[in-house]
């Protein structure tokens, strides 16, 4: 199988099991570990993807789909967060300047943050998540400047497609604007944490001889500050929970365990239930697998008796809160909770809109804000449906017992 | 339409990516760690670790 893959990064073609091996990788990335020659075979299933995205299409189609599929990510993220958020809110978020502040930055003109904080594009979606992670490190003390959405694109979505060109291009434009931390940039999503860090920052250091820059996991960065963490974690939590977990970055899951561990009142119950990929959207490629996954999960969580399931990323969020609405259990994220202990609370307003699972009812529901922030409603109602309602794996409504 | 003129980072791309395959004795152990053994098919994950 690997011998294939192989084959199909040199030559762009390659026996179909090898094929399919690329196509199905999640990304949980127990390959690298596991490889006694240092190789990163997550990073080669990479590139057996591009060739394959470049073998079934010309280069102009590779282009065109690349263009298509990042307006679909801009406009989706730029509309749901405009349906959910105020102008303050965008702009702590990095997604608005004003007159008094500069947007997302919480250091002065001309001074440079401790950290970038890079949020990506998708967690814009369910804000109240970013939100949670700011004051966070706000609480800690530490000064930041929040850069993210599409105009800081990682160039996942190009790469994707086989354009390469742009990618890159992309890639290393957000990679210099980056590059204005003192120590490093702290990531949010995994999914641009492993494209810069497995992709983009090894190729820039060879074409450049030095890397601008270190990046960490957000989970990763608060377990250098759980000393600092635990006296701020005041607040008693009395939940049962259990841990939704990918494990494709590694010390991630481990390190939310343990955070959730300092918080007063939680216990964390154990579902034995597979953890796999890099975040909940790697598992796209076997539909079928990620439904079984994810119905596995709810009814061992039913059956265990927990108060809520909780995730560490916003895709997992996306994908499993509207079922809160039919499970005897909140679906929650991680933050939720380390905030609720620090005093620090954001509505959930994706997760409450998406339960509604009417899209007139949900462009009602956010008409001021939307009014505010200048979003079209028809176009909203299109976001809703394409982006918000069918970003549901397993569909909801409990199976026939 | 032409093929693209490769960038500077499609280039040094290109060298990790073969610098890579050159490495890799394809020994399989990254098969074996394969957590869906059936890709991208009937799919059987292993449990938890």
């Amino acid at each position: 199988m690997i011998s294939g893959v192989l084959d199909i990064v040199r030559f762009g073609d390659g026996p179909q099991v090898s094929k399919a091996w690329a196509k199905g990788c999640a990304l949980t990335g127990d390959c690298i570990a596991a490889c006694p020659e240092g190789v990163n075979p997550r990073f080669l299933l990479a590139m057996a993807r591009v060739k394959m995205a470049r073998q079934a299409a010309e280069p102009r189609e590779q282009r065109k789909k690349g263009v298509e599929n990042f307006r679909l990510v801009a406009d989706g993220t730029n509309v749901l967060a405009r349906m959910q958020l105020s102008a303050n809110e965008l702009t702590r978020l990095g997604q608005k300047a004003t007159e008094r502040l500069e947007s997302g930055s919480t250091v002065k003109p001309g001074e440079r943050p401790d950290f970038v904080f890079y949020t990506g594009c998708n967690v814009l979606k369910t804000p109240h998540i970013a939100l949670l992670a700011l004051d966070v490190m706000d609480a800690l003390g530490v000064t930041y400047k929040v850069m993210g959405g599409p105009s800081h694109c990682c160039g996942i979505v190009q790469a994707r497609t086989g354009d390469l060109e742009v990618s890159g291009r992309v890639a290393t434009n957000s990679l210099d604007k980056l590059a204005e931390g003192k120590t490093g940039v702290i990531s949010w999503c995994a999914s641009c944490h492993v494209q810069f860090t497995e992709t983009t920052l090894p190729t820039i250091e060879k074409v450049r001889g030095s890397r601008p820059f270190e990046m960490t996991p957000f989970m990763l960065f608060l377990a250098t500050r759980f000393d600092d963490m635990r006296p701020l974690l005041r607040k008693p939590v009395p939940l049962k929970i259990a841990l939704h977990k990918h494990p494709g970055v590694k010390g991630v899951v481990e390190a939310g365990i343990t955070l959730l561990q300092m918080v007063p009142g939680i216990e964390i119950v154990d579902l034995h239930q597979p953890a796999v990929g890099l975040m909940s959207n790697f598992l796209n490629a076997l539909p079928e697998y990620k439904r079984g996954l994810h119905l596995a999960e709810l009814e061992a969580a039913e059956a265990a008796g927990v108060d809520a399931l909780v995730a560490i990323y916003h895709p997992d969020h996306r994908d499993l809160c509207a079922h809160e609405r039919e499970w005897p259990f909140k679906i929650i994220n991680i933050l939720d909770i380390v905030g609720e202990s620090m005093g620090l609370h954001h509505d959930d307003h994706f997760k409450r809109l998406k339960i509604m699972q009417d899209a007139d009812a949900i462009v009602a529901d956010c008409k001021d804000l939307m009014s505010a922030n200048g979003v079209d409603p028809a176009m909203a109602r299109d976001m809703v449906v394409k982006v918000m309602l069918a970003d549901q794996p397993l569909p909801l409504g409990r199976p026939a017992a | 339409m032409q093929p693209m003129t490769q960038t500077a980072f499609e280039v040094a791309l290109t060298e990790r990516t073969s610098e890579m395959l050159d490495a890799c004795t394809k020994c399989g152990k990254c098969v074996e760690i394969y957590p869906v053994t059936a890709p991208a098919g009937s799919a059987t994950p292993r449990r938890q670790r």
